[in-house]
């Protein structure tokens, strides 16, 4: 049976075939919503209103040639991601603040534990800045970044022009090398 | 070109976003402006500093739990139900508002005020009524079925979702149905009356309501009324 049947069956309300498009998408969702909100409880919570969502308007669901129910439903996802955080802002104890982080030299290779404190420090700088970064820009950032949806795809997905992705993503990148200069103590590049 | 635009090139360029011309005329802009160099320098190692840390683990949900939500809230508020396109175990009860509508012709004719009184059914052959009865538990029994093998704990798992006019039309159905065999099958009738309290039940009932479907399976249960629809189709 093909996905559009399996829609078919779930619009005419069978549950069991609902299901089938749950264990199919349920991944992809989960992994944008967590990759968007670095906490499992809040990625959980936009899984199901994901699904919930598109349970709903499933009748507004027609297949085309260019949109397939995984990116009608993703589209649901995204839009549930980003809602999710305007309800609960962003908890801060989920990050750790950077200054209580050791500064590392960069300048020579890395034993095993140092190497490890690096790649904790990159990746919690990084919670941070998107975190601080506004919501549309942060998307365009996980989308890009992470999912490695390219700009067009981003621009059909949010529903907005080729040349506003890249300026968010542009914006977003910005910001991080703004942040990340602290990790790289022994270039004094200076930002415009 | 200003440096501004280049600078936006130079993040487009990590992600392979520009085309070979604008690719062409950064690289030709970065051999003559050391700030555009420094900044792609950088841009370059931040990148890679986001490559290394990549490999970040996502943890495993409880999809199941997940899904336990998920489903309670659409049961909750079960979708209304279009009559027509319906699921499978529903296209029973989509013919039994066929068989309503000629049986509606049949009953319409001999209610006719000119007609002397006397049994509905004084002119409707034996064998149709019958065919018509048979045809009747057929469009009814997947309900029956269903309900009959409900389990508190499936609840909403599996169980039909309750369609309001269909189940209305089999209700209509049965109603004139006993008015056809009365006084001619008392066992038949008895079925229909049995049939007729689960029938009401069900077409008041909501999605998720498991103490009413436990008391329809029991009505089921109790009266014996899959195994007496049965024994009245085989006699
Ligand atoms: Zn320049």
């Amino acid at each position: 049976m093909n996905e559009t049947e399996i829609v078919q069956m779930a619009q005419q309300g069978d549950t069991s075939a609902f299901r089938q498009l749950f264990e199919e998408n349920k991944r992809r969702v989960f992994t944008l919503a967590f990759q968007y909100t670095k906490n499992k409880e809040d990625a959980e919570d936009i899984l199901q209103e994901t699904f919930i969502k598109a349970f709903h308007s499933l009748n507004k669901f027609k297949a085309q040639d260019d949109t397939n129910f995984s990116s009608w439903l993703y589209r649901i996802g995204i839009n549930a991601s980003i809602d999710h955080l305007r309800k609960n802002k962003m908890k801060k104890d989920n990050y750790i603040d950077s200054d209580q982080l050791p500064s590392i030299s960069s300048d020579d290779g890395f034993s095993q534990p140092e190497h490890a404190i690096r790649i904790k420090e990159i990746r919690t700088k990084l919670d941070l800045t998107l975190s601080q970064l506004p919501k549309g820009q942060r998307m365009v950032f996980i989308l890009r970044h992470y999912q490695q949806l390219s700009v067009k795809e981003i621009a059909d997905t949010m529903k907005c022009s080729e040349g506003s992705v890249k300026k968010q993503l542009f914006r977003a990148f910005q910001m991080i090398k703004k942040r990340f200069k602290s990790l790289f103590p022994e270039d004094n590049y200076e930002m415009q | 070109m200003k440096c501004n635009k280049f600078r936006e090139n130079i993040v487009l360029d990590l992600y392979g976003e520009l085309d070979n011309k604008e690719k062409a005329e950064l690289e030709e802009h970065i051999q003559a402006c050391a700030e555009c160099a420094k900044d792609y320098e950088y841009s370059k190692s931040v990148f890679q500093a986001l490559e290394d840390a990549e490999t970040e683990d996502i943890p495993e949900p409880a999809w199941d739990s997940n899904w336990g939500k998920i489903n309670l809230a659409i049961r909750d508020k079960p979708k209304p139900q279009p009559l027509f396109g319906l699921s499978p175990k529903w296209t029973y009860a989509a013919a039994g508002v066929t068989l309503v509508f000629i049986l509606g012709i049949f009953t319409g004719r001999f209610w006719l005020p000119q007609k002397q009184a006397g049994p509905i059914s004084a002119e409707l052959s034996q064998e149709y009524i019958q065919r018509t009865l048979a045809q009747h538990f057929e469009n009814i029994k997947p309900v029956l079925v269903e309900m009959a093998n409900y389990t508190a704990q499936d609840n909403g798992n599996g169980t039909v979702l309750l369609d309001k006019a269909a189940m209305e039309n089999l209700i209509i159905q049965n109603i004139l149905l006993k008015s056809l065999i009365s006084g001619k099958n008392p066992t038949a009738v008895q079925i229909l009356e049995d049939v007729d309290l689960v029938l009401r039940e069900l077409a008041n009932i909501d999605e998720g309501d498991s103490g009413t479907k436990s008391m329809i399976k029991k009505l089921i249960d109790d009266r014996e009324i899959l195994v007496n629809m049965k024994i009245l189709q085989h006699m």
